[in-house]
C-alpha cells in the first residue's frame, strides 16, 4: 500500500488506514470476551461487604481500649453490654457505666473529658457505630448468645483490640455459612464471652455436633428468619 | 500483555485489598436499602430535643409488669422500713448458679471472685479498694457477714461510698441471686468441719 494515492482532485494524497487496522476487531475479540469476566470479578471483589465494610476502624470520641478493659482487667463483656442476653442489641453502655469506675480512676485524665462532660450535661456520648447490618436485617444478639456462639466468632479477639474494627463482613453469605453449619462455632452454654476459647478435646466439630443436638440448635435458613 | 498486567495492578492499588483498616465509613456501591430513614435503637434523632431515638418512660408512669409493689423484693425492707434478714426469693441451685455468673460479671472486677476486695479494677490507682466481705477476722468483714440481706440489696441497688448504684445494670432478680452467692462465698470461707455433711467429713480430715 502506498501513501501516494492521489486524492479526488488528483493532487493531495488521500489518507488510507494502515493495513493492520483490519486486524483490530480480531485482536479486540478476546478482550471483549474476557471483559464480562473481569467485570463480574471486580463486582464480586469490590462490591462485597468483605471489601466495603471489613476493616472499618473509626476514631471514637474517647480512645477506649477493649484490650485494657476486657483483656488486661478481665471485665466481662456483659458488664457494659448488658443487653446482649436480653434483646437484639448488645447495647452501648450509658455514660453512667463509664463513671462507675472513672469517677475515681483517672478522674482527671484529659482523654476522658468527653465522658465527664456527658456526665455533667446529660448529653449522649457520640460513639461511632462500627458494626451495622443492613436495615432490612433483624439480627438478635440474645438468640445467638443463648445458642452460645462466642462473641469472638463475629467480633474477633476484642480482648486484644486497642481500637475496635469490623472483623467480619456481616454479609448474608457469611451469616448463612454458620446458619447452615452451626456446629463449626457452637460452644457449651455460658462460655459465649470467653475469649480465645478452645473446645474440649480440641475437636470443635465433634463438640459442636453434640451441642447442636443436645441444645436443639436449628438456625433458620429461610428468608423470614432474618428478614421481615 | 504487559499493559494488561499494569492495568490490573493499578486497579488493585486504587481499590485496595479486602480487610484493610480504614477510618472512613463504609460506602456501599450498591445501596440496596441497606440504610433506611428509620429510627433504630441508640440512633440519633432529629425529632426529639435531646437528640436520642430511645425515650425514657414519661414521669409518674409505671412500666407494665414492673409495679415494684413488694417492699421486700424491690427495696429489701419489711413493712416498717427495716432491712429484711430473710431472702424474699426461693433459694435453689439454679439461683445460686445465676448468682455466681452475675457476681463474676458485675462484682468481681472490684471485689474479686472470692470476695476479698482485690479485684483487678480495685487495684487501679484512684480507687479505694472495697473491704473484704468474707474475712471474719476483719471488722468490716464481720459487719458484712452479719449484715441483713436487705441492706446488702440496698447497697447493690443504690451504691455506697465509692461503690456506684447497680440498679440499672443488674435487674432485681439477679441482685437477689448475687446476694445468695455472696452468702455462699462468706459461708464457704468461714466454714467449720461441722458444716460438712457427716458422711463426707472423713474425706477432709
Amino acid at each position: 500500500m502506498s501513501n501516494e494515492n492521489p486524492g479526488h482532485d488528483g493532487k493531495k494524497p488521500l489518507f488510507v488506514f494502515p493495513e493492520f487496522h483490519n486486524r483490530i476487531p480480531l485482536m479486540l475479540a478476546p478482550v471483549l470476551a474476557l471483559a464480562p469476566i473481569g467485570l463480574i470479578g471486580a463486582i464480586w471483589y469490590y462490591f462485597s461487604p468483605s471489601f466495603t465494610d471489613v476493616g472499618y476502624q473509626p476514631d471514637q470520641p474517647v480512645p477506649y481500649s477493649h484490650k485494657l478493659h476486657a483483656g488486661d482487667l478481665g471485665i466481662d463483656c456483659r458488664y457494659c453490654h448488658v443487653g446482649v442476653e436480653k434483646g437484639p442489641h448488645a447495647g452501648v453502655p450509658p455514660t453512667q457505666t463509664c463513671m462507675n469506675c472513672h469517677a475515681s480512676v483517672k478522674k482527671d485524665s484529659p482523654l476522658l473529658t468527653p465522658v465527664r462532660e456527658s456526665w455533667t450535661s446529660g448529653e449522649s456520648m457520640q460513639w461511632v457505630r462500627i458494626h451495622k447490618s443492613p436495615d432490612y436485617v433483624y439480627f438478635d444478639h440474645s438468640a445467638h448468645v443463648r445458642a452460645t456462639i462466642g462473641c469472638e466468632a463475629c467480633h474477633g479477639r476484642i480482648d486484644q483490640a486497642v481500637v475496635v474494627k469490623q472483623e467480619q463482613p456481616l454479609s448474608m453469605s457469611w451469616c448463612l455459612e454458620c446458619h447452615k453449619a452451626p456446629e463449626n462455632y457452637l460452644r457449651p452454654r455460658g462460655t459465649a464471652t470467653v475469649m480465645g476459647y478452645k473446645p474440649e478435646g480440641g475437636d470443635q466439630l465433634a463438640q459442636g455436633t453434640k451441642l447442636k443436638k443436645e441444645n436443639n440448635i436449628n438456625p433458620p435458613i429461610h428468608c423470614s428468619g432474618c428478614h421481615r | 500483555m504487559r499493559s494488561l498486567i499494569a492495568m490490573l495492578v493499578a486497579a488493585a492499588a486504587l481499590g485496595g485489598c479486602r480487610g484493610e483498616p480504614s477510618k472512613l465509613p463504609p460506602v456501599h456501591l450498591n445501596p440496596n436499602m441497606d440504610t433506611q430513614d428509620k429510627y433504630k435503637a441508640y440512633g440519633a434523632s432529629h425529632l426529639f430535643q435531646d437528640g436520642r431515638t430511645m425515650r425514657e418512660p414519661p414521669a409518674n408512669t409505671v412500666q407494665f409488669g414492673l409495679s415494684k409493689e413488694s417492699d421486700e423484693i424491690y427495696r429489701g425492707q419489711d413493712e416498717f422500713g427495716n432491712f429484711i434478714s430473710k431472702f424474699p426469693v426461693t433459694l435453689d441451685a439454679k439461683l445460686m448458679k445465676r448468682g455466681q455468673e452475675r457476681y463474676d460479671i458485675f462484682c468481681a472486677p472490684c471485689h474479686d471472685k472470692s470476695g476479698g476486695g482485690k479485684g483487678m479494677v480495685a487495684q487501679r490507682p484512684g480507687l479505694v479498694p472495697p473491704p473484704s466481705f468474707v474475712d471474719s477476722t476483719d471488722v468490716n468483714g464481720r459487719r458484712i457477714i452479719n449484715m441483713p440481706v436487705g441492706e446488702i440489696f440496698n447497697t447493690i441497688t443504690n451504691g455506697k461510698n465509692t461503690m456506684p448504684a447497680y440498679r440499672t445494670q443488674i435487674p432485681t432478680d439477679d441482685r437477689w441471686a448475687i446476694i445468695a452467692y455472696l452468702r455462699a462465698l462468706q459461708r464457704g470461707q468461714n466454714a467449720r468441719l461441722s458444716d460438712v455433711p457427716a458422711d463426707q467429713q472423713g474425706s477432709l480430715k
